[in-house]
């Protein structure tokens, strides 16, 4: 299966000029290939820097020294050096994100936040929003509230609504930060048959699961980090 | 026009003239000035061109900016013309006219037909124009896009990169507000093609007469110091839109007094009883008409006698 | 939405004195089709003299910014002629002001106001700009029955809507925003960062947006560039530049929101 992430040599730091300059290192060295079909889940005690290499691959943070290649329209593309423009279409097309939050945006409701990444891909609303429709149906979000903006809505129903949206549209990459943080045993069955879904379809996933159990079922194998002070 | 003799002053003849003024009021060097500014103006069909305005024995609003012109026009072979809202006998057009004759010396009309050169507020007379005749406005606001834009530096942008757009926001404002373009006066005009231009407080009814004119029609702007200008033959066109086409004013009514269907009508309260009727604005033109036997219902009545420039029949 | 290989805006170099002051310095980039860039930063940092010089009002001490134009091609913003400059802002660029009533005509009405863009561009068919006016309205979600009302009778927030509107009517490419939502009360802001955002996806709209509300920049913005006394310290990918700062002026930019 052809390799879709190429982790090499990948350091992160962050210097708090706010406070006096000081270094926080967060990995090092880090060398990391996901391909096709396959699903990676980063494991580690808490302040590992799981977090920060999602973010960091979905160019979100900005790493000090190495390489991050993204398979992207079948061309490999370093994340760390790619253009803001570049790493917009490679999120827009090639690299979905699943945070642990929804970040909610006024007045849009549930079903238009969900439909959002397909519409901005492929400008057709009736097929973003049927499927916008029948992704919340499956993660049992009450038609009722597909019209509200989901401010209001429980931890749980946002955290699916954001889960939803990341499975609008199907990405060949796949980054999932907790995903089944907060949901019931029913809802985390269908992220998992989601997950296994998308892998089958060929993606290529890398998530942190603090639920051993969705861990096991979802992922092939585990990348053990370890935090800087262990490593050092 | 020849200006040979206004040129030698004290040289014309001074029977009539106020031997204390210069010929035509305004000194030779002023008048030079001006007439550098008419020149620039009949060029540039439309454009307004700034003059250094003198002070005049009368106040802003008056029509200082029409008497300087006039001063600067006429010379002792011309007939001279004065109406205000189309009427010879009005305050305003007796006092100019006689201001002339005494100044000049210059033969006085109210005869259009005569006339070489109308000095003119309100109307254009109904009576066609001829090439040898010179029209001249009194011009109160003499910016057309002043409605819309303040700033005079804007408006002179506006002006010579022709962005005119703004100038159909008055007209759109109109039908919005009443159904109709509803601007009955001083309605903008685009000139030779290019310059949109104000053409002084005459109706709209007086618009098309402008176009394709065989005279010469200059404005003046006494308070802010502009001349301009429609050359004889020049294409003069009023703003509209595609479905809201220029329209002049019409009357159910005819002219009580001559019965002219084709004139614009003033009206006219005759009593108390709020009797009312309609009479040309334009005096000559209706008593020409009388003249060759035309008349209107109202005619034979006593007490509009003094409307037909007759004394009224009192014992 | 798009991928176009040319950009919009390229500039480069853009450096403005007052005198010994500086306004901005040494600023380039390339604005892409489709593309909201976000200049963030305190005031007095040079972000309007920066919107200025890009938008063609004020003309650079050194520096050129390019357009590219349907109508003229490739335009150098401060090396065209007046009318060239004059029509461009009346057609494919838009700029709103932070006050409305700097962009409106107070003294028309909202229709005459929506109108005048495209008279100004030779619209004459009453009825067509009338309804085009209406169309325009309901857009930015103001009743159209308001058409005929004068906007010193709208809301700060309506006047600013109508506003933007006036701007979006003859289909602008580029659209530059200065605070747009400044002195507006939070419902308001809500509500009109939501329908700019979505007017701005939608028309597939270039957009420069000043503002120092680090909230409206990652709502709207794509990218982000950071002036700190007049230069750029840091630009990149909005969510980046606000998670990940770099520069010691920017995280404490960051770090002085309450949240972003």
């Amino acid at each position: 299966m052809s390799i879709k992430i190429a982790v090499s040599n990948l350091d992160k730091t962050f210097t708090l000029h706010t406070q006096g300059g000081t270094v926080i290192n967060v990995f090092a060295n880090l060398n990391l290939e996901v391909r096709s079909g396959e699903c990676v889940a980063l494991a580690g005690a808490s302040g590992a820097g799981k977090s920060s290499l999602i973010c960091s691959l979905y160019g979100n943070y900005k790493p000090q020294s190495g390489s991050i290649e993204i398979l992207h329209d079948g061309v490999m593309i370093d994340m760390v050096t790619a253009s803001p423009r570049e790493i917009l279409d490679i999120r827009r097309h090639t690299m979905g994100y699943v945070s642990q939050f929804l970040r909610v945006v006024p007045r849009v409701s549930a079903l238009d936040v969900v439909a959002e990444p397909l519409l901005n891909l492929n400008g057709n609303v009736d097929e973003a929003r049927a499927k916008a429709a029948s992704l919340l149906e499956r993660l049992n979000i009450p038609s009722a509230l597909w019209n509200l903006p989901p401010a209001t809505f429980s931890g749980g129903e946002q955290q699916r609504v954001n889960i939803a949206r990341g499975f609008c549209v199907a990405y060949p990459i796949l980054l999932l930060d907790e995903p089944t943080a907060s949901l019931d045993a029913d809802n985390r069955q269908v992220v998992v048959s989601l997950i296994n879904e998308a892998k089958q379809a060929g993606a290529a996933v890398v998530g942190i699961f603090h639920d051993e159990e969705v861990r096991d079922l979802v992922s092939d194998r585990l990348f053990e980090m370890h935090s800087f002070k262990e490593a050092a | 026009m020849t200006y040979q003799e206004d040129l030698m002053p004290g040289k014309s003849d001074a029977t009539d003239n106020d031997a204390g003024y210069n010929y035509g009021y305004l000194n030779e060097q002023t008048k030079r000035m001006i007439r550098r500014a008419i020149l620039k103006a009949v060029a540039i069909p439309g454009y307004q061109v700034p003059f250094a305005g003198r002070e005049m024995p009368m106040p802003y609003g008056w029509g200082t900016g029409g008497i300087q012109l006039s001063a600067c026009l006429l010379g002792p072979n011309d007939v001279f013309k004065v109406i205000d809202q189309g009427a010879d006998d009005t305050t305003n057009a007796v006092s100019i006219r006689k201001f002339f004759a005494r100044v000049t010396g210059v033969e006085t009309t109210e005869k259009t037909g005569e006339a070489t050169v109308i000095q003119t507020r309100h109307r254009i007379p109904e009576a066609p124009l001829q090439e040898d005749q010179i029209m001249v406005y009194q011009v109160p606001i003499p910016e057309p896009l002043r409605w819309v834009e303040p700033r005079e530096s804007e408006t002179r942008k506006m002006h010579a990169l022709e962005e005119y757009g703004v100038m159909h926001v008055q007209l759109y404002e109109d039908i919005a507000r009443h159904g109709r373009i509803a601007t009955n006066f001083m309605y903008p005009v685009k000139v030779d093609g290019r310059y949109i231009m104000c053409p002084s407080p005459i109706p709209k009814f007086d618009n098309p007469k402008l176009d394709m004119s065989p005279a010469l029609h200059l404005f003046g702007a006494g308070r802010e110091k502009r001349i301009y200008a429609v050359p004889p033959y020049t294409d003069v066109k009023s703003l509209d839109f595609e479905d809201h086409p220029f329209q002049v004013e019409s009357w159910d009514a005819c002219c009580g007094l001559c019965g002219a269907r084709d004139s614009y009508l003033d009206e006219v309260i005759l009593n108390d009883e709020g009797e009312r009727m309609f009479v040309c604005s334009d005096t000559d033109y209706c008593s020409s008409r009388r003249a060759q036997g035309n008349f209107g219902p109202m005619a034979g009545r006593e007490d509009v006698a003094e409307l037909m420039g007759e004394s009224p029949q009192t014992a | 939405m798009q991928t176009f290989n040319e950009p919009m805006i390229h500039a480069q170099g853009v450096t403005k004195y007052y005198g010994p002051m500086v306004g901005c310095k040494d600023v380039s980039f390339d604005l892409w089709p489709g593309e909201v860039m976000g200049i963030v930063g305190e005031s007095g940092s040079g972000k309007s003299t920066l919107l200025r010089c890009l938008s063609g009002r004020l003309d650079p001490t050194s520096g050129s910014v390019s357009y590219r134009s349907d109508e003229f091609g490739d335009v150098d913003v401060h090396d065209c002629s007046e009318t060239v400059r004059r029509k461009l802002l009346r057609t494919e660029l838009g700029v709103v002001h932070q006050n409305p009533r700097d962009g409106l005509r107070l003294g028309v009405t909202a229709g005459a106001n929506l109108g005048e863009r495209l008279m100004s561009v030779g619209a004459r068919h009453y009825g067509n700009i009338r309804k085009e006016a209406a169309k325009w309205l309901g857009e930015v979600e103001i009743d159209a029955d308001r058409i005929d009302h004068f906007p010193r009778t709208f809301s700060g927030g309506m006047q600013q809507r109508l506003q933007i509107a006036c701007n979006l009517i003859t289909s602008p490419r580029i659209v530059f925003m200065d605070e747009p939502t400044g002195g507006l009360d939070v419902s308001v802001q809500a509500r009109l960062l939501d329908l700019l955002r979505n007017l701005v996806s939608r028309l597939g709209l270039s957009v420069i947006l000043v503002t120092h509300d680090l909230a409206v920049a990652r709502l709207l913005a794509h990218r982000l560039m950071v002036m700190k006394s007049g230069e750029v310290v840091e630009s990149g990918l909005t969510d980046q530049v606000l998670d990940d700062p770099q520069h010691p002026y920017t995280q404490l930019l960051v770090s002085s929101i309450l949240q972003a």
